[in-house]
């Protein structure tokens, strides 16, 4: 599918790409994109959690607590949210990180301003 | 009917060196950088049947329609404005006002037009005559207190006190300290026999912080150390308590003197306490000026080499810095300046010399006829109320600008921070590697957005973090000392800003052109002078 898909065009509001079939079964171009970019964005945050946390990167699970399982104090806060920042060009509020207490948090975070 | 008492401990004329007003300046709700202990003091000193309400105006605003009675209002130097404007306003309400504290006890000519009841000196010895005398409503126009033992204290009453807004916690362990340095006013208020708190009363206060969730608190001591055998016991208490923490530990910061260096078993206790940052008055390279000052502490010793032993036991260093002494002459700055870089100190708290009142530097300034103000408060750290020896008040103000925004150039900043974390010793306390780690609290996270904010705020500030970030990288267990740094830059910055003294350009020039003008041989310039007091110190 990703192969076969050409430059995307709008339709009234709805994605067409030339020689796809439309189809409400397969996800549409758009929804591609944005997932790709979501793996990526995820990737690249669970990258940051490893470089700070010191944890190697298959270890780190969603349900991990960034302050007892991986020993995210203070000053690896700042570290990990700056560095979030700079991988991801978002910038991530007080109250959004004060709601961060674990990996999945941190992911669910990402997907909704990504 | 029970009796009422609102306390208030009023807001500052202006931003400090230790303040945390970088929240308020970057719009986000005021906090405060350690939590006030008079009011809370004062309230656990309250008989239990009072009702007992506190204001902290560092962030909240005072209610001026309290329904409380008795209207109780405490502060230092640079709180007296706000404390007198605040008295007035109360007793045209009707409101009887009580007012003590440092300024009130050091300079009570200043507040006694101001209230109804004065109290001079330190509360506890006359807490039960006081309060008995208001609820027989049969109270005296002054009260003056002895100086009290600290044996066995009471709790403060933390409980009253908008603590999510506080950074830290604070403990006091003693009062008092045994040297005279000539500009001091602790001494003048609370002696120079220090008097020791009970280990047992510390640690049920420490108890009460951890509960709250302090995990930073200041032992606001005027000098920690300095009776060595009282010392290396609160030190082993604290040691065994924060040992005993089973949700992560907490770090302590105080003030001491430089000569704490030369006791080995001292530093050691001081790092396995959890001691991670120490206020050091440093002041100047200048011997003659610390001579003439009696910093005798000072005299005669490797200042960079002693600050290094801190260092070496993981304890980092912020160091006092002060200009205008009757040596200092136009050569100052740039002596401070290149002292400054030679040491692994990030933050010094940079002000101009200032006599305050009751100090016999106050005294000497008058007996020669330079005093300029009479011992009222000074705005901003870098003016003074002393006619200078050397140095016109013009020469002082470009110089101090000259060296402050090039102290804190980021680069420079940088520089420090980063000599810091390379000569930081392992710790071996509390927080070596693999210790636990504490959750972040709520005004934390929003400290460590407002570093954030200041990390993008340019090029040179980006720069400058990956540089510390680096370094840090390398040395993880710095972190918690880093954080305090970088939090305190913020707070310079906003200080330097919120008073007009940030102008970075200045900091690329080599010389001071003002001075090289002024300093042609022609003498100095007497020019009068608007006050203002060096807030150089936490205590200030």
């Amino acid at each position: 599918l990703i192969a076969a898909a050409g430059s995307p065009t709008v339709d009234a509001g709805r994605e067409h790409h030339e020689g796809e079939e439309s189809s409400d079964l397969l996800p549409r171009r758009g929804e591609i994109d944005r997932r790709e970019k979501l793996m990526s964005m995820k990737d690249k945050v669970l990258d940051v959690i490893s470089k700070v946390s010191g944890a190697a990167r298959e270890t780190i699970e969603e349900q991990m607590d960034l302050v007892a399982d991986l020993g995210i104090d203070s000053p690896k806060a700042l570290k990990l949210l700056v560095e979030l920042e700079d991988a991801l060009g978002l910038e991530i509020p007080d109250e959004a990180a004060a709601g961060m207490e674990t990996v999945a948090d941190v992911l669910a975070w990402v997907e909704k301003a990504a | 009917m029970a009796r009422s008492l609102y306390l208030i401990n009023p807001r500052p004329s202006a931003p400090s060196y230790f303040g945390a007003e970088i929240f308020e300046h970057s719009g986000r709700a005021p906090a405060h950088a350690i939590a006030d202990l008079a009011t809370v003091t004062v309230a656990a000193l309250a008989p239990p049947d009072w009702r007992v309400t506190i204001c902290e105006e560092h962030v909240e605003e005072v209610d001026l329609d309290t329904e409380a009675e008795f209207i109780g209002l405490t502060g230092k130097i640079n709180q007296g404005p706000r404390m007198i404007a605040l008295a007035d306003e109360f007793r045209r309400r009707g409101k009887t006002v009580l007012i003590g504290g440092p300024y009130a006890s050091l300079s009570p000519e200043a507040v006694r037009p101001h209230c109804d009841i004065l109290v001079r000196g330190e509360l506890e010895g006359i807490a039960a005559e006081l309060f008995a005398d208001l609820e027989s409503s049969a109270w005296k126009d002054e009260y003056v207190a002895e100086k009290p033992d600290l044996g066995s204290t009471v709790v403060p009453r933390y409980d009253l006190y908008p603590n999510h807004r506080a950074m830290s916690g604070c403990v006091q362990t003693s009062r008092g300290c045994p040297f005279e340095c000539e500009f001091c006013d602790v001494i003048q208020y609370l002696g120079r026999k220090q008097r020791h708190k009970s280990v047992e009363c510390i640690v049920a206060e420490l108890d009460a912080l951890y509960d709250i969730g302090y995990r930073a608190v200041f032992l606001a001591d005027d000098n920690l150390t300095v009776y060595r055998k009282r010392a290396k016991a609160i030190l082993a208490g604290i040691r065994d308590w924060n040992a005993a923490r089973t949700d992560g530990p907490v770090a302590f910061h105080t003030q001491v003197s430089i000569d704490a260096a030369r006791d080995p078993e001292i530093m050691r206790l001081c790092a396995e306490a959890g001691l991670v940052r120490v206020f050091i008055g440093i002041e100047t390279p200048n011997e003659e000026s610390l001579k003439e000052t009696k910093k005798r502490q000072n005299v005669g010793v490797d200042l960079v080499e002693q600050v290094g032993v801190f260092l070496a036991h993981g304890i980092s260093v912020t160091g006092g810095m002060i200009v205008g002494f009757d040596h200092d002459g136009p050569s100052i700055f740039q002596t401070q300046f290149d002292f400054a870089m030679a040491t692994p100190i990030p933050i010094f708290t940079l002000g101009a010399l200032v006599a305050p009142a009751a100090t016999p530097l106050f005294d000497r300034m008058k007996s020669e006829g330079r005093l300029v103000t009479n011992g009222e408060e000074v705005i901003g750290v870098w003016d003074t109320n002393i006619d200078l020896s050397l140095l016109t008040r013009e020469q002082l103000q470009a110089g101090l600008k000259w060296l402050g925004n090039r102290l804190y150039s980021p680069r420079n900043f940088a520089r420090r921070t980063v000599a810091m974390i390379e000569r930081m010793g392992p710790q071996i306390g509390p927080f070596r590697p693999g210790h636990q780690a504490s959750r972040t609290r709520p005004v934390e996270i929003e400290a460590l957005g407002l570093i954030r904010k200041l990390i993008k705020s340019g090029p040179e500030e980006k720069a400058m973090w990956r540089e510390i970030s680096d370094a840090m990288a390398e040395k993880p267990e710095t972190g918690p000392m880093v954080m305090m740094s970088l939090f305190s830059y913020a707070q310079v910055r906003c200080l330097y800003e919120s008073c007009h003294y940030w102008e970075p350009r200045i900091s690329e020039q080599q010389s001071i052109p003002l001075l090289a003008s002024l300093d042609s041989g022609s003498g100095r310039r007497r020019l009068p002078i608007v006050g203002g007091r060096a807030a150089n110190s936490p205590e200030a």
